[in-house]
């Protein structure tokens, strides 16, 4: 029994180092811009707040 | 051990261990929320507080799959392991407080059920950049809700081992849910990125951790010969440190061969409370005793001492010109086999 869990653990962590990247990178990939107002430059967002 | 169950066994070295846990959980959380209240002075009460306790759970989930393979890389780690069970529940409810939190402040005003809400609310499975990101980490609540309800000895004699083994090994289910949640969650509104980067360090590292485990483990269950009168040459008798065992695989299963007293007895690797491994223990007061849980063992006869219960198969062994002879059938749990004497 011992044997097959190791086994068993061996094999989820191999898929995993290949799962757990892979969803980081199309969650990253699918990042949304951040708000229009934090990507001004600080001159203009002062301006905007007029 | 089995003989009767206590709600928590408590002893010093596990007030200590608690303590220290609390004390880290506390100082982690005053920290975080005392940062970011300094830096971002316009975030409310209870989004600090959903903050500082989701960082916290999964910070700890990261140090609790770490201790496995951090133990078997290197014994020194094996402290932690004896209680790593209060750090799971521990880290069960930061993330309980987090859930709590976060369905308070985003799903309790609309005409909706909370509980609805959070499932139904949040996003669309067509697009990655609107992915419902709670469902994962409502999912991931739920199977550490039933790890921790399940963690005591209680549950573990009741469901047995299997069954109890694996109920846990989801927990590897439960850690991908997560960085999912958090990769589709936290991450998405993260412009500078370092929540991906330290996301990205921690499950890398995680793996790394355990494929190195896994790959020194595999080196100990090089199978040996069997010779024509079925005994094993396990190892030289000069190999076995004193009190202490050397481990060798025989027929797919870890053996355990002790050395103590100029006697040597063979007995499985495997502990009957949560499969640790006996062969890193050593010899206290006569009896080969567990790194993980300190269940004990008598060396000849593989049976605990009385008034517990449990027992592991034991191996008849024979030493010649120094060197240890297995034979690598098992008998049966508890039977007792006269050690064989170094000459």
């Amino acid at each position: 029994m011992i044997v097959n869990l190791r086994r068993r653990h061996r094999r989820i962590w191999l898929v995993l180092a290949f799962v757990l990247p892979a969803v980081l990178l199309i969650a990253w990939r699918a990042r949304r811009s951040p708000p229009v107002m934090d990507r001004l430059p600080d001159a203009l967002r002062e301006e905007s707040k007029r | 051990m089995s003989v009767g169950y206590q709600a928590v066994g408590w002893s010093r070295q596990k007030r200590v261990y608690d303590f220290i846990l609390a004390g880290g959980v506390g100082a982690y959380l005053a920290l975080f929320i005392g940062l970011s209240a300094t830096l971002h002075p316009e975030a409310t009460a209870e989004t600090l507080i959903i903050r500082a306790f989701g960082t916290a759970a999964f910070v700890l989930l990261h140090i609790v799959l770490a201790i496995g393979p951090l133990c078997r890389l290197d014994p020194r780690f094996l402290p932690l392991l004896y209680n790593r069970r209060h750090l799971g529940v521990t880290m069960f409810l930061l993330a309980f407080v987090h859930g709590g939190f976060s369905l308070f402040q985003f799903h309790a005003l609309g005409v909706l059920d909370p509980l609805v809400s959070v499932l139904t609310s949040d996003g669309s499975f067509n697009s990655a950049r609107t992915f419902p990101f709670q469902i994962f980490g409502v999912v991931a609540l739920v199977i550490l809700f039933l790890m921790a309800a399940t963690s005591h000895d209680f549950w573990l004699a009741n469901l047995s081992a299997p069954t109890w083994k694996a109920l846990h090994l989801l927990v590897y289910a439960a850690y991908a849910l997560l960085i999912a949640h958090v990769g589709f969650g936290a991450m998405q509104s993260d412009g500078g990125g370092i929540i991906a980067l330290v996301t990205a360090i921690g499950a890398l590292g995680l793996c790394g951790l355990h494929l190195t485990a896994a790959q020194r483990e595999s080196r100990v269950d090089v199978e040996r010969g069997i010779s024509a009168a079925g005994w094993v040459d396990a190892c030289a008798v000069a190999d076995i440190p004193e009190k202490r065992a050397k481990i060798v695989t025989l027929g797919g299963e870890r053996v355990a061969i002790f050395k103590y007293d100029g006697k040597i007895s063979a007995v499985s690797n495997v502990c009957q409370h949560q499969n640790g491994p006996l062969g890193e223990g050593r010899i206290l007061d006569g009896c080969i005793t567990c790194p993980w849980h300190g269940y004990q063992y008598k060396p000849d006869c593989g049976a605990s001492p009385a008034p517990f219960t449990e027992k592991v198969p034991t191996f008849v062994t024979q030493v010649r010109a120094g060197r240890v002879w297995v034979d690598p059938r098992p008998r049966p749990a508890g039977t007792r086999i006269g050690p064989a004497m170094i000459t």
